[in-house]
C-alpha cells in the first residue's frame, strides 16, 4: 500500500485536544478523552505496520484499549457523583480547586 | 481504501465534538470506534480490530448511554465558551498538526503484513507477560474507584 | 635514673599533676594544695638527676615519622631555667599553702600553677622551635588565667587581658621568625637552624632576628612592651613571684641567649638589643623610684633587671646574662614572697601606710632586707657578682652609651631598694590594726631563699664548666678566679660608687624629695602615669575596637539584613504571581498540559 496514515493520527489527536479545551459539558470531555485514546491506538498499530511487527504492536494496542476503558468507567462514575451533588454538569461551576 | 475510512472517521469525530445532544455525541463516538476497527482490519491488525470494536463500540457506548439515561442530561447547555477561546484552540490544534506533520517523514509500508491470530496471544502472554501486572492493578483501582464514587449519600437510598 | 629520663619526668610530672588536680577536687577539695606541693616536691627531686646528664644530651621522639620530631636538649643553657622553674616553683607552692588559705577555686589555681611550671620546663628544654613556641604560648595562657585569677575584680580581668595581648604582639614576631627560618632551612630543630644561620642571606637574617627580638621584648616586658608587667600585679603575690620574677619573664632572655649565634650574624640586632636593655633598665628603675604601690615597685624593678640581662646578651656576655637570671630569680622571688607576707598581714599595698613592721614580722623584715641588698648589688651577695659581670662586659666592649645608662639605673636601683625596705619595715609604725604573725609555711621559703642569695654564686665553678663542656661561650671560672676577677676589675669600683651614691640619696631623701615635689611636679605626675605608654596603647586599642565594631555593624545591619529581606520579598512576589495560574477551571489546566506536552515533545525531537 502506498498510504500514509500519520497525518490522520495528528488530526485525530488535534481534534481530541480541541474538544478538551473548548467543550464545557463533562460528557463532551469524555468524548475528547476517547478521541485522544483512539489516536494513540491508531499510532501504535500504524507503527507496527511500518516496522513489520504487527503482533507486538497489537499487544501494546490492547493494553491501551484496556486502560482507556478503565478511564471511561471512572469518568462516568465521577459524572454520576457530580450529578448527585448538584444537578449541574458544567465545568464552569466546578471550581473548588481555585487557588 | 483506508483513506476513505479515515475520512469518514474524521467526519464522525468532528460530529461528536460539535453535536449539542450528549446522546448523539456518544453515538457518534461509537461510529468512530467502528470505523477505526475497520481500519485496523485493513492494516492487518485483526486482533486489535476485534478488541476495538467490542470495547470501543460496545462497552464504552453502553456505559455512556447508561449513565446519560441515569442522570438525564440530554442537552448541553447553550452557553459556549468565548469565541476567542475557540479560535485560539482551533489554531493551536492546527498548529500542532502542521508542525508535527512537517516534522515527520513520509513513509509508507511496503505491504500489509500477514495475519497471524495466534502470534498476538503468544506475544502477550510470554514476551510481555509483565505488562499484565500493571493492567491488573489498573483494573483493580478502577473497580475500587467506581465503588467509592457510586456510594450513596449519607441518609439517601441508592 | 638517667638524665634523659629525669628530663622527661620533669616535664611530664607537672603536666600530669595539672590534669589530676581537677579530678582530685571532685573527691575532696582539701587535699588539693597538699597534692600540688607533693607534685612540686617530686619534680624538684627529679630535677637533681637532670644535673647528672651529659652536657650535650638530647633525646628525640619521632611523633610522626618524617613530619614531627621533638625532643629535649639538656645542655647547660636549657637546664638552668628549668631548674629554677621547678625549685622556686616548689617553694612557691609551699608558700601558697599559707597565702591562699581560704580562697575559693583553689583547684584552678594549683592546676594552672603546675601547668605553668611544666610549660617553663618544656620551653627551656625544647630542642625544636615548634615545641618551644607551643610551650611559650601555654605559658602565656597560664599567665593570663592566673593574673585574672580573682576574675570578679574588673581590674584583675583587664590586667590579664592586657598581659595576654601585649605578649601576643611579641609572639607574632616570634612565630614569623620561626616560620621564615623553617621556610629557608626546612627544619624546626634549633641546633640545625643555628648551624645553618650563616648561610642565610642578610635580609632573611634581619627579619628573623627582629622577630626573635620582638618575641623577647614582649615576653620579658622590655621597652616598648613593658606595660603589662606592672598591671599584672593584680595576680596573687605568689604568682607574681613565680611567673613575673623567677620564670616566665626570663623566657625572653632565654630565647635571646639561645638564638645568640644567629643574632651575631646581624650585628645591628645586637646593638638594638643592647640599647633596648639599657633603656628599659633605666626606665624601670625610674618608675620604681617614684611609685608607692609595693608590688608595682617590685614589678618595675623586675623590668629594670630584665633590661640588664637583655643588655648583657646584646653585649655578647650570654653567660653573664644567664648568671644574673639565676641570681635575680632567687632574690626577686624572695622580695615578692616577702611583700606577699606583708600584704597578707596588713591588707594594703600602699607603702605610705606601712612602717616599722620589723618589730612584728622580724623574719620577713630581715629576709626582705637581704633581698634588697642583693638587688642593689651589695658585695658578697649573688646579685653583686652577676651584675658586676655584666658591667664588666660593657666596659670591655667599650659600649659607653649603654654603660652610662645602666650605671644610672644601678644608682636608682640602690636608692629605691633602700627606700622601699625603710618605708615598709623601719621607722615609725604608720599602719592601722594588728598584723598577724606570719605562719611558718610562709616564712620558711623566705629563709631558704635568703640563704640562697648568700651562696648561689658559689656554684659558678660547676656552672661554667658545664657551659664550656656544652660548647657555649663562657669564661672558665672557679671561685677563687671569680673573686679575683671581680674585685680587681674596674667594674667593681663602678658598683661601689653606685651603692655609695644610692646610700647618699637615701640618707638625704627627705630634702631631695621635697625639692623634686616643688620644682618638678610634672615629673611626678608623668611617672605615676607610667610615662604615657599606657595611655597610647589604650587609646590605640580603643580605636581598633571602635573601627571594627563600626564595620561589623554595617555588615550585619545593611548587608545581611538586606539579603534576608530580599529573599523574603522575592518568595512572596513569586507566590502571589503564581496564584493567578490557579483558576480552578479545568480547561486551563488542560491547556497547561497541552503546552507542556508540546514543549517536551519539542525538546525530545530536537
Amino acid at each position: 500500500m502506498s498510504e500514509n496514515l500519520l497525518p490522520f493520527v495528528f488530526v485525530l489527536f488535534g481534534l481530541g485536544l480541541f474538544c478538551l479545551l473548548t467543550q464545557r459539558n463533562l460528557i463532551k470531555l469524555l468524548v475528547g478523552l476517547e478521541l485522544l485514546g483512539k489516536a494513540t491506538t491508531l499510532a501504535i498499530v500504524w507503527s507496527g505496520v511500518l516496522r513489520n511487527t504487527p503482533d507486538y504492536a497489537q499487544s501494546l494496542a490492547l493494553m491501551v484499549i484496556a486502560i482507556e476503558v478503565m478511564v471511561v468507567a471512572i469518568f462516568l462514575a465521577l459524572i454520576n457523583a457530580f450529578h448527585q451533588k448538584s444537578q449541574n454538569l458544567d465545568t464552569d461551576d466546578l471550581r473548588r480547586l481555585k487557588g | 481504501m483506508t483513506y476513505l475510512t479515515m475520512a469518514f472517521l474524521i467526519l464522525f469525530a468532528v460530529l461528536a465534538i460539535l453535536l449539542p445532544s450528549t446522546l448523539m455525541s456518544v453515538l457518534s463516538l461509537a461510529a468512530v470506534s467502528a470505523l477505526l476497527s475497520i481500519v485496523f482490519f485493513q492494516l492487518g491488525a485483526p486482533v486489535a480490530g476485534v478488541f476495538e470494536l467490542s470495547v470501543g463500540a460496545g462497552l464504552i457506548t453502553v456505559l455512556a448511554v447508561l449513565t446519560i439515561s441515569f442522570i438525564q442530561a440530554r442537552k448541553v447547555k447553550k452557553q459556549i465558551r468565548t469565541e476567542l477561546w475557540i479560535v485560539a484552540s482551533f489554531a493551536a490544534a492546527a498548529l500542532f498538526f502542521f508542525i508535527f506533520n512537517t516534522l515527520s517523514p513520509w513513509v509508507s509500508p511496503s505491504s500489509v503484513p500477514p495475519v497471524n491470530w495466534g502470534a498476538v496471544g503468544e506475544v502477550l502472554w510470554h514476551l510481555r507477560a509483565f505488562d499484565l501486572l500493571p493492567q491488573a492493578l489498573v483494573i483493580l483501582s478502577a473497580v475500587l474507584g467506581i465503588l467509592v464514587l457510586l456510594r450513596p449519600e449519607k441518609g439517601k437510598t441508592p | 635514673m638517667s638524665g634523659e629520663l629525669a628530663g622527661w619526668l620533669m616535664l611530664l610530672l607537672p603536666y600530669a599533676g595539672a590534669a589530676l588536680v581537677p579530678l582530685l577536687n571532685f573527691l575532696s577539695s582539701r587535699i588539693v594544695p597538699y597534692f600540688a606541693v607533693l607534685v612540686g616536691l617530686a619534680s624538684s627531686v627529679v630535677a637533681f638527676f637532670v644535673l647528672g646528664a651529659p652536657n650535650t644530651a638530647s633525646v628525640s621522639l619521632n611523633w610522626l615519622p618524617g613530619v614531627l620530631k621533638t625532643g629535649l636538649s639538656l645542655d647547660a643553657l636549657s637546664v638552668v631555667p628549668a631548674l629554677i622553674a621547678t625549685w622556686i616553683g616548689f617553694l612557691v607552692l609551699i608558700y601558697s599553702l599559707g597565702y591562699m588559705k581560704g580562697e575559693e577555686n583553689l583547684s584552678r589555681y594549683f592546676s594552672l600553677t603546675l601547668l605553668f611550671i611544666g610549660s617553663m620546663v618544656g620551653m627551656s628544654m625544647a630542642d625544636n622551635f615548634l615545641a618551644l613556641f607551643f610551650f611559650w604560648e601555654v605559658m602565656g595562657v597560664c599567665s593570663y588565667a592566673l593574673i585574672g585569677f580573682f576574675y570578679k575584680d574588673p581590674k584583675a580581668a583587664a590586667a590579664g587581658v592586657k598581659a595576654f595581648l601585649t605578649t601576643k604582639i611579641g609572639d607574632v614576631g616570634l612565630i614569623t621568625a620561626i616560620l621564615v627560618l623553617y621556610a629557608n632551612t626546612g627544619t624546626f630543630a634549633i641546633g640545625q637552624n643555628l648551624e645553618m644561620a650563616a648561610s642565610l642571606g642578610a635580609p632573611i637574617l634581619g627579619m628573623v632576628s627582629f622577630g626573635f627580638i620582638m618575641g623577647a621584648v614582649g615576653k620579658s616586658a622590655q621597652l616598648p612592651l613593658h606595660v603589662w608587667l606592672p598591671d599584672a600585679m593584680e595576680a596573687p603575690t605568689t604568682i607574681s613571684a613565680l611567673i613575673h620574677a623567677a620564670t616566665m619573664v626570663n623566657a625572653g632572655v632565654y630565647l635571646l641567649a639561645r638564638v645568640y649565634p644567629l643574632l651575631t650574624q646581624a650585628p645591628w640586632s645586637l646593638m638594638l638589643v643592647q640599647w633596648i636593655g639599657a633603656l628599659t633598665a633605666l626606665l624601670g628603675s625610674l618608675l620604681a623610684t617614684f611609685n608607692f604601690d609595693l608590688k608595682r615597685i617590685l614589678a618595675y624593678s623586675t623590668v629594670s633587671q630584665l633590661g640588664y640581662m637583655v643588655m648583657a646578651v646584646g653585649l655578647g656576655a650570654v653567660f653573664a646574662s644567664q648568671f644574673h637570671l639565676f641570681s635575680h630569680a632567687i632574690f626577686k622571688a624572695l622580695l615578692f614572697l616577702g611583700a606577699g607576707a606583708v600584704i597578707h598581714a596588713i591588707g594594703t599595698r600602699d607603702i605610705r601606710r606601712m612602717g616599722g613592721l620589723k618589730k612584728v614580722m622580724p623574719v620577713v623584715g630581715a629576709t626582705f632586707f637581704v633581698g634588697a641588698l642583693a638587688l642593689m648589688g651589695f658585695p658578697m651577695l649573688n646579685g653583686f657578682f652577676s651584675k658586676d659581670l655584666i658591667l664588666e662586659s660593657a666596659l670591655v666592649d667599650a659600649a659607653w652609651g649603654p654603660l652610662i645608662v645602666a650605671g644610672l639605673a644601678a644608682l636608682l636601683t640602690a636608692f629605691y631598694a633602700l627606700r622601699t625596705t625603710a618605708a615598709v619595715f623601719w621607722g615609725k609604725a604608720r599602719y592601722k590594726g594588728h598584723p598577724h604573725r606570719t605562719p611558718w609555711v610562709m616564712s620558711s621559703p623566705l629563709v631558704l631563699l635568703a640563704l640562697a642569695t648568700f651562696v648561689s654564686w658559689l656554684l659558678i665553678g660547676p656552672i661554667t664548666a658545664a657551659w664550656n663542656a656544652a660548647n657555649l661561650a663562657a669564661p672558665e671560672l672557679t671561685i677563687p678566679e671569680l673573686l679575683l676577677e671581680t674585685f680587681t676589675a674596674p667594674a667593681f669600683f663602678i658598683t661601689l660608687g653606685v651603692i655609695f651614691g644610692g646610700l647618699l640619696l637615701f640618707v638625704y631623701r627627705k630634702p631631695i624629695g621635697k625639692s623634686v615635689r616643688e620644682r618638678m611636679p610634672r615629673l611626678l605626675r608623668a611617672t605615676s602615669a607610667g610615662l604615657g605608654f599606657d595611655a597610647v596603647y589604650g587609646g590605640f586599642s580603643r580605636l581598633v575596637y571602635a573601627a571594627g565594631g563600626f564595620v561589623l555593624g554595617i555588615w550585619d545591619e545593611k548587608v545581611m539584613e538586606g539579603i534576608n529581606r530580599l529573599t523574603g520579598w522575592c518568595s512572596l512576589r513569586l507566590g502571589e504571581g503564581s496564584r493567578a495560574l490557579q483558576t480552578g477551571d479545568i480547561h486551563w489546566n488542560l491547556l497547561y498540559i497541552v503546552l507542556t506536552l508540546i514543549i517536551l515533545l519539542g525538546i525530545v525531537l530536537w
